[in-house]
């Protein structure tokens, strides 16, 4: 669980970064904040199912 | 059939590189086909799981280890240091069974029950087995013996009680359950020396057991009261560990998809396109990092 809720705080911060980057920059748009958005689930998602076979 | 192929061709080009038939961006970074492979990995290990826990009838994990293995492992180890081998004894064993069932029944996670306080040497004593030496090594969520046997090879406290001349007799258990929440295979293994070695009862050399836990050890006792013998639960053996299998899906799914955006950075710095995406340095970072802690990941934990 630890590991799962580490990897969730760490998608969490990516994304984050990832709107704030793009925000600062001025080509922030939904489409983007979605692909952060996704490969981050995706990250903590796979990170879950591994941990669970622990 | 050419057309076919070439229908393939052209949809693992989209794929997996950008191209202006999808934008410059690889379908496989798009939103919908991440939550898509996100999905399929959920179904995935939910279909791992259910397959081991029908085969195996009560966990969705299971191992190769096995009483036998154990035993000859820690009498290897023994015979490499110059120390005699251990006897399997069938109270010990017992012991070792009430010792797994208690810390299933308690869900705990320790060499000491804090719960009803109850020492290691607790079993020893209920199965009549009067130690002069006495000591305990636990383990779970290994997928075989060998590491098991290593990781207390390597870790100080445990390899004392497996290369301890005091003792004489071991028991193990390798059992199933849910412990603190997770399926996982407990290995508890007892040591011991009784008080009057010509009391000490016929030795059963046959376990079988396949089961994965984890692993504990407890220091050696020199309190003269009983020991501790090892509990052996038999149950089901499965040919694969679903950690395993976990670990190949999530690394090989990272692995694709770092690969996709290498590739992608590559053609579109090359082609210098300029297009709306996010920041591929920042994804590769993130599935790196991912990669990094599932690939450190091991089964077994020792104490």
């Amino acid at each position: 669980m630890i590991i799962t809720i580490a990897a969730a705080i760490a998608a969490t911060a990516y994304v984050a970064w990832g709107i704030i980057h793009h925000s600062r920059r001025g080509d922030l748009h939904p489409k983007i904040v979605l692909e952060y958005l996704a490969l981050a689930i995706l990250g903590v998602i796979i990170t879950y199912t591994v941990t669970q076979s622990l | 059939m050419l057309i076919m192929l070439a229908r393939l061709y052209k949809s693992l080009l989209h794929l997996f590189t950008p191209h202006p038939a999808n934008n410059h961006r690889p379908r496989l970074l798009e939103p919908s086909l991440l939550s898509a492979l996100a999905i399929f990995i959920l179904l995935a290990n939910s279909g791992v799981k259910i397959f081991a826990q029908v085969q195996g009838g009560i966990l969705g994990y299971a191992s190769d280890i096995t009483v036998e293995q154990i035993l000859t492992l820690t009498n290897q180890h023994r015979l490499d240091a110059g120390l005699p081998a251990l006897k399997l004894d069938d109270r010990l064993a017992d012991a070792a069974r009430r010792k797994a069932a208690d810390m299933f029944t308690f869900n705990y996670w320790a060499h000491v029950n804090s719960q009803n306080n109850r020492q290691p040497w607790y079993f020893f004593d209920v199965v009549g087995y009067q130690y002069r030496y006495a000591g305990e090594n636990l383990g779970r969520d290994f997928g075989t013996t060998a590491p098991l046997v290593q990781a207390w090879i390597d870790s100080p406290t445990h390899r004392d009680n497996l290369l301890s001349s005091r003792y004489q007799d071991t028991g193990i258990a390798v059992v199933n359950g849910t412990l603190q929440g997770i399926d996982t295979t407990l290995v508890v293994q007892l040591f011991g020396t009784h008080q009057n070695p010509a009391a000490i009862p016929q030795v059963s050399a046959a376990s079988s057991d396949n089961q994965t836990s984890d692993v504990q050890t407890v220091g050696q006792s020199d309190s003269p009261k009983s020991e501790v013998r090892s509990l052996q639960d038999s149950s089901y053996q499965l040919p694969f560990s679903p950690l395993d299998i976990s670990k190949s899906i999530a690394l090989s799914t990272l692995v694709l998809i770092a690969a996709v955006i290498l590739i992608d950075s590559f053609l579109v710095w090359r082609r210098r396109t300029r297009r709306l995406a996010g920041r591929n340095w920042a994804h590769l970072l993130f599935i790196t990092g991912l990669i990094i802690l599932i690939a450190s990941l091991q089964k077994g934990l020792i104490n």
